[in-house]
């Protein structure tokens, strides 16, 4: 197990290096001179050689290269051109924000996919079943920017249960962050909670069917105990193998979601370094959002070694 | 000496509902078992075997199977019309399951301890350890080595044989009064398949359980049972003990299985297999569903049902021309030709 752990984390060794490279690349297929379209069409050429300079464009590629990973190898991210501070000092700030909200979302995706996944699965081809089945579809139809507004408009506006958005540190004021994260992380959770019903319910069917659930009947086992012992061990293998794509997505997806909501987290970071072109933020943050989903992922594919047997051996 | 049925199935129908609708599997199907006896239970593959056995533990899929029976006495109960809860007091109790898929039939990520030991923790007031200890002995009886450590062992670990003599413990666990053998044997190898059957008869000796034994094969009901059923196309063909069955055939389906037997006929060149196959459930004949594949059908065969016509002490055939059938077959091998 040990082993097998180690080995993931050897494995995403050059997956970092592969994202660190290509966005080092991003400053460099930037069309035309990127410090011209940073610096606007009214800059002097003064301005634009200081600021060359400091996107250290002026050296040749290779010598970019060496800085580029001499610096990210002490942790130094570079600066933020429209903050003024260390890449690495705001992304630690932001992330947080955009993690939690992730992990709620999940917390919510797991929870509630699980459930409706095997609630319909239980009730197969029965009213329920479709209910569920049918709630999945919606979720997974309906855009989460399009959920954000709808549900803004109907539980702030004119219900005022829940504020519009903003963020309260979950240390700070626990009641408050819930309030405020809850409809972030259900608009971004909608879509996957869709897909992990349909997923459980499909797999807990075929497992349903197997003959080592005959044989658990045949010892006399109740049916909660089939379902949950004997049935639930084996859909969680496939659950889990998506659940670090879930996550990936959760966390990726943050971007529109934090834009409409007002949470000041990486996505919102992220989207407005694109819209203003501070290349050291959004190199930076790609290669950090890049670390956390590695990490993730190697989490969860411990777990599931740690379920599966079969897997775990080899 | 007169022995008291532990099992004894009267009527019993089974119906699927599928996409082309209702199918009868199993169709009035009656036979006793007694105590401390192998029943075979033989026929071609489709003809209902698994089907009856399932249908006697309620263990078909709820939602497309209709079981009806008008009694399944077992041990003083009538299952038929049991409630769930008394079945599962039942089921791994006093009635064990083996069944034909030794590769699929355990749980792949459940220890092989766990499996084995749930039935002794669902049926009985007994510690883990203790019922670990129980577990251990189990593998030993059933000639696993190295019993403590397979017992931390998982099923992808262990091969088929290994695997099937695993289920035979589970099934074995609880000292059932009745054991279902469905097919024990027939996914493995020939050797390990001999081995598994011997297995099966040291512990039925020394347990005295009574045994239903599903198989394919007429020379596994020589060697190991008591009393032979044979079912075609879901009914009964013919039932009796072994030794009248083996003398005077009452069925010529019956006659066609031991001739596709070698060991039975002792010379491999008579050996003859039955031409055509089962009848599909959805397009039943009428009258003797052996009738098409009959060298001996007339037109009165397929005009009704044939009965259960009794030949011989506890011996009965569904041929109507069953008694012709037990004469020929007294009368000594040269005299036909
Ligand atoms: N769950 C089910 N749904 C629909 N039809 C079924 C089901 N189980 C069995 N059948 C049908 O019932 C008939 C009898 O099947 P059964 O499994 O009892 O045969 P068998 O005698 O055990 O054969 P084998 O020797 O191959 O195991 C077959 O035609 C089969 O297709
Ligand atoms: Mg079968």
């Amino acid at each position: 197990m040990l082993a097998y752990t180690l080995r993931r984390i050897a494995q995403a060794v050059p997956i970092l290096l592969l994202v660190s490279l290509i966005s080092f690349g991003i400053m460099q297929l930037v069309p035309g001179d990127p410090a011209a379209v940073l610096a606007g069409p009214n800059a002097t050429p003064d301005e634009l050689i200081k600021l060359r300079q400091t996107l250290g464009l002026d050296k040749s590629l290779l010598s970019q290269i060496m800085i580029f990973y001499g610096n990210l190898f002490q942790g130094d991210l570079g600066y933020s051109i429209i903050l003024g501070e260390p890449v690495l000092k705001v992304v630690l700030e932001r992330s947080p924000i955009s993690i939690s909200l992730a992990l709620y979302s999940l917390a919510l995706t797991v929870i509630l996919g699980l459930s409706i996944g095997v609630i319909a699965a239980m009730k197969h081809n029965r009213w329920i079943d479709q209910a569920a089945m049918t709630f999945a579809l919606i979720g997974v139809s309906v855009p989460n920017f399009w959920l954000g507004l709808v549900m803004i408009v109907l539980f702030s506006v004119h219900l005022g249960w829940l504020p519009t958005g903003g963020y309260v540190p979950f240390f700070e004021d626990p009641v408050g962050w819930f309030l405020a994260a809850t409809m972030p992380a259900l608009s971004l959770a909608m879509m996957q909670i869709g897909l992990l019903a349909r997923l459980t319910r499909s797999t807990m069917l075929e497992v349903l069917g197997q003959d080592y659930i005959r044989t658990a009947r045949a010892k006399g086992a109740s049916e909660p105990r089939v379902i949950i012992k004997h049935a639930m061990s084996n859909v969680l293998i496939p659950v889990v193998t998506v659940l670090g794509m879930i996550l990936s997505v959760l966390l990726s997806g943050s971007v529109i979601v934090e834009t409409i909501f007002a949470v000041p987290g990486i996505g919102a970071l992220l989207g407005n370094a694109i819209l203003g072109r501070d290349y050291p933020m959004i190199q930076g943050g790609l290669i950090f959002v890049a670390a956390v989903l590695l990490i993730l992922n190697i989490v969860v594919d411990v777990l599931y070694a740690w379920l599966d047997p079969r897997v775990r051996v080899q | 000496m007169q022995r008291n049925p532990i099992l004894r199935v009267e009527g019993l129908r089974t119906t699927f509902t599928s996409d082309d609708g209702e199918v009868v599997a199993v169709d009035d199907v009656s036979f006793d078992v007694n105590e401390g006896e192998i029943v075979g239970l033989i026929g071609e593959s489709g003809s209902g075997k698994s089907v009856t056995a399932l249908a006697v533990m309620g263990l078909l899929p709820k939602t497309t199977s209709h079981v009806t029976a008008e009694r399944i006495m077992f041990d003083g109960r009538d299952l038929a019309h049991a409630s769930e809860r008394e079945l599962r007091r039942l089921r791994g109790g006093s009635i064990g399951m083996i069944f034909q898929e030794p590769m699929s039939s355990l749980n792949p990520v459940l220890k092989i301890g766990d499996q084995l030991i749930e039935p002794i923790r669902i049926h009985e007031r007994i510690s883990y350890r203790a019922a670990f200890d129980r577990g251990v002995e189990l593998l030993t009886k059933v000639g696993i080595p190295s019993p403590v450590q397979r017992m931390n062992d998982y099923p992808h670990q262990l091969s088929g044989g290994m695997r099937q003599r695993v289920m035979i413990a589970i099934a074995l666990s609880c000292s059932p009064k009745l054991l279902l053998a469905d097919e024990p044997t027939t996914a493995l190898d020939v050797t390990i398949q001999a081995q598994l059957l011997d297995l099966l008869l040291e512990i039925q000796a020394e347990t005295k359980m009574a045994i239903v034994l599903i198989t394919h094969s007429m020379g596994v009901i020589a060697e190991c049972a008591d009393k032979v059923v044979v079912m075609y196309s879901g009914r009964i063909a013919e039932q009796g003990p072994v030794t009248e069955i083996f003398d005077r055939p009452g069925h010529p389906y019956t006659k066609g299985l031991m001739q596709c037997t070698p060991e039975l006929t002792g010379n491999s060149r008579r050996l003859t297999t039955i031409p055509g196959t089962l009848p599909s459930l959805s397009a039943l004949p009428p009258g003797c569903r052996f009738a098409p594949r009959c060298d001996l059908a007339q037109p009165d065969c397929v005009a009704g049902r044939p009965p259960m016509i009794a030949i011989g002490k506890e011996h009965a055939s569904a041929c109507i021309r069953a008694d012709e059938l037990v004469v020929s077959a007294a009368q000594p091998e040269g005299a036909e030709v």
